[in-house]
């Protein structure tokens, strides 16, 4: 496939010579370079190879055909898809931080044409391919660079190398015991389970944060959006007041409308913990302090005096309290529904939602076509291609080239 | 001082692009023209917003510099980078642009043109992408109209995809005839102002809207 398009290229090349620089480009030139910059997130001449050859295809009508090639260009992945993935990392979604192993699994996904889904369900994580690089940047000692800090990916995005050229996928999530071993992680869940993402939201607080988050990145909602007040709140902790200010009424109509869905799912994480700058499970052997004899972290029963009639974790199961009919429309639950156990069943859980697939629509609308997309006014669009994207095997690239062309996002 | 006046210079150009550049064409925006993405909207039915411009972010912009000079990342730019990356956009929209963030753009500009240049004048003149009819070895004063309108010419299609406007090249002439007057008779006649002329045009180019906007 690489080399045919590298034919194709060179023959393009070959015959638009006299599109060189000095010429203004016809209307075809001008939307390649357009639809390059967009999908490369780079300003690009209008001289550029891939430039050449995607006019020749925007001539012939061949729009599609046009981004296949301009997803080719090293910065799709190399900026494209890591600030779209940067920004759905951690909890102040902001793309202006380095190169995390939550990016860096998003942009392997991308590049290699995985199921997408595998993101919150695989095990597996995607590092710098050793032969490929500097001894400087390979990671000697795997605690250090990797499990325990953010070293390894930032010292690759440093090295200016293309991240698309050097990412190896590796198989095995991995974690340190608490007798300094390297162990295979007892709960993978893709990139719902890196260091990452559960160094932003699994450190300190309640884990309810883990479930916040999944939603937002993975299925467009905020909390208050889904929040259902109808749902039961057998399961919400014994540390949330049900008498805040005195007011019974005020649990009822205000708190316990997040607290029955966020509650209700975050048993999924109930043994994951994130002390002393790495991620940590209650189900390894060594497992060390914070954990209660079934392996639940401490943190799941803090303050349970709150509310003494709350609701004591006692092990990884979560229920689904999102299936009432406002929620279960917006989500459109598929599959397994009604719970489960650990985070890898949970992200199996979003993965195979409606939302997640128009989710992921969204996501990518964003990043090529600069917007904001707005998910309540657009719900028809997100449909459309997000059933696009499930026939498609859930490839984020194909999905990148469908809406880098789509009218919508042409303006046309 | 000089350098000063030079970036001054450069800003006043960027600022009279900013104003002229970015009408000549929108491929994908049949709305034209500044708009948020708040007042764009192309169907009722489909209530998906189009933005016809939107900003580059502080890490686009560094790559897009690199991208149209053709200078691959170096210490230098990277440096400069580092120093005003802070005030540069951390979103695509363009409501978030400030003073600070021009006068940066237009900081790291300068630094990816000196780097083109530093790299072309050394060539023969056949070799050089965008200063091939520019002679170094000579004033200022010696860059004749043809061979001025002929480099803009170059840096205008590698940075917008398009030949300049009538106003912009207005713009830069005047730009030009500015930069010779404010320097001595000796100044102008050195080597030296001719690349340095080069620059203040490469700059304002490179740092106008179209170069750092979607």
């Amino acid at each position: 496939m690489k080399k045919n398009l590298g034919l194709i290229i060179l023959a393009v090349m070959t015959v638009n010579m006299g599109e060189a620089l000095g010429q203004d480009l016809d209307s075809a030139g001008v939307e390649a370079k357009k639809l390059l910059e967009r999908i490369s997130s780079t300003k690009v001449p209008g001289d550029n190879p891939l430039v050449i050859a995607m006019a020749a295809r925007i001539r012939a009508g061949d729009y599609r055909g046009a981004a296949e090639i301009a997803t080719g260009h090293p910065e799709f992945l190399n900026t494209t898809v890591k600030l779209m993935a940067l920004k759905m990392s951690t909890r102040e979604e902001s793309f202006r931080q380095p190169l995390n192993d939550f990016a860096a699994s998003v942009i392997g996904v991308t590049r290699d044409g995985l199921d997408a889904r595998t993101l919150l369900s695989g095990d597996f994580y995607y590092r710098a391919n050793p032969l490929l690089v500097s001894p400087e940047i390979a990671p000697d000692d795997m605690v250090k660079d990797i499990i325990s800090s953010n070293k390894h990916y930032a010292d690759l995005e440093k090295s200016n190398l293309k991240l698309g050229d050097v990412l190896i996928k590796v198989d095995g999530q991995k974690l340190e015991d608490n007798a300094e071993q390297i162990v295979a992680s007892p709960d993978p869940a893709g990139v719902l389970t890196s260091r990452t993402f559960l160094g932003a939201h699994a450190v300190d607080g309640t884990n309810r944060r883990l479930v916040e988050f999944a939603f937002r990145e993975f299925m467009c909602v905020p909390i208050e959006e889904w929040s259902d007040t109808s749902a039961s709140d057998v399961r919400i902790g014994p540390d949330i007041d049900r008498f805040p200010g005195g007011d019974h009424m005020k649990f009822q109509t205000t708190c316990k409308g997040c607290h029955t869905q966020m509650d209700g799912f975050r048993g999924a994480f109930a043994k994951w913990d994130f002390p002393r700058n790495k991620a940590t499970n209650g189900a390894l052997t060594n497992r060390g302090g914070g954990f209660n004899a079934q392996g639940v972290s401490n943190k799941m029963n803090d303050n349970n005096t709150v509310f003494s009639g709350g609701y004591m974790t006692t092990g990884n199961t979560f229920i689904n309290n999102s299936r009432m009919p406002a929620n279960a429309t917006l989500f459109g639950w598929r599959g397994k529904v009604d719970g489960g156990v650990g985070a890898k069943e949970l992200g199996t859980m979003i993965a195979n939602s409606k939302r997640f697939s128009q989710c992921m629509v969204k996501r990518v609308y964003d990043a090529v076509c600069r917007t904001d997309l707005d998910t309540k006014k657009n719900i028809s669009f997100l449909s459309q291609f997000g059933e696009r994207f499930e026939q498609g095997n859930y490839n984020l690239k194909k999905l990148f080239q469908e809406i880098a062309v789509s009218n919508q996002c042409l303006g046309k | 001082m000089k350098n000063t006046k030079k970036i001054l210079l450069a800003l006043l150009g960027s600022s009279c692009l900013t104003l002229t550049t970015g009408c000549g064409q929108t491929p994908f925006g049949a709305l034209g023209g500044f708009q948020s993405n708040e007042t764009a909207t192309t169907d009722d039915s489909v209530n998906v917003t189009v933005t016809p411009y939107a900003l580059l972010s502080a890490e686009q912009v560094y790559k897009s510099m690199s991208s149209l000079t053709g200078t691959t990342s170096n210490p230098r730019t990277m440096a400069e980078y580092n120093a005003r990356q802070s005030v540069l956009s951390s979103s695509f929209d363009l409501k978030t642009i400030t003073s600070p963030m021009l006068i940066s753009i237009t900081n790291l500009a300068s630094v990816f043109c000196s780097e083109t240049l530093a790299r072309e004048v050394p060539l023969q003149s056949a070799e050089r992408k965008f200063f091939a009819n520019v002679d170094f070895t000579k004033g200022a004063k010696s860059i004749d109209p043809a061979a001025y309108t002929s480099t803009i010419g170059k840096l205008s299609n590698a940075f917008w995809g398009r030949s300049p406007s009538s106003e912009e090249t207005q713009v830069l002439n005047e730009g030009k005839e500015d930069f010779v007057s404010a320097m001595t008779a000796a100044d102008v006649a050195s080597a030296t102002s001719s690349r340095n002329l080069m620059l203040f045009a490469c700059t304002g180019m490179l740092s106008s809207f179209d170069s750092y906007s979607f």
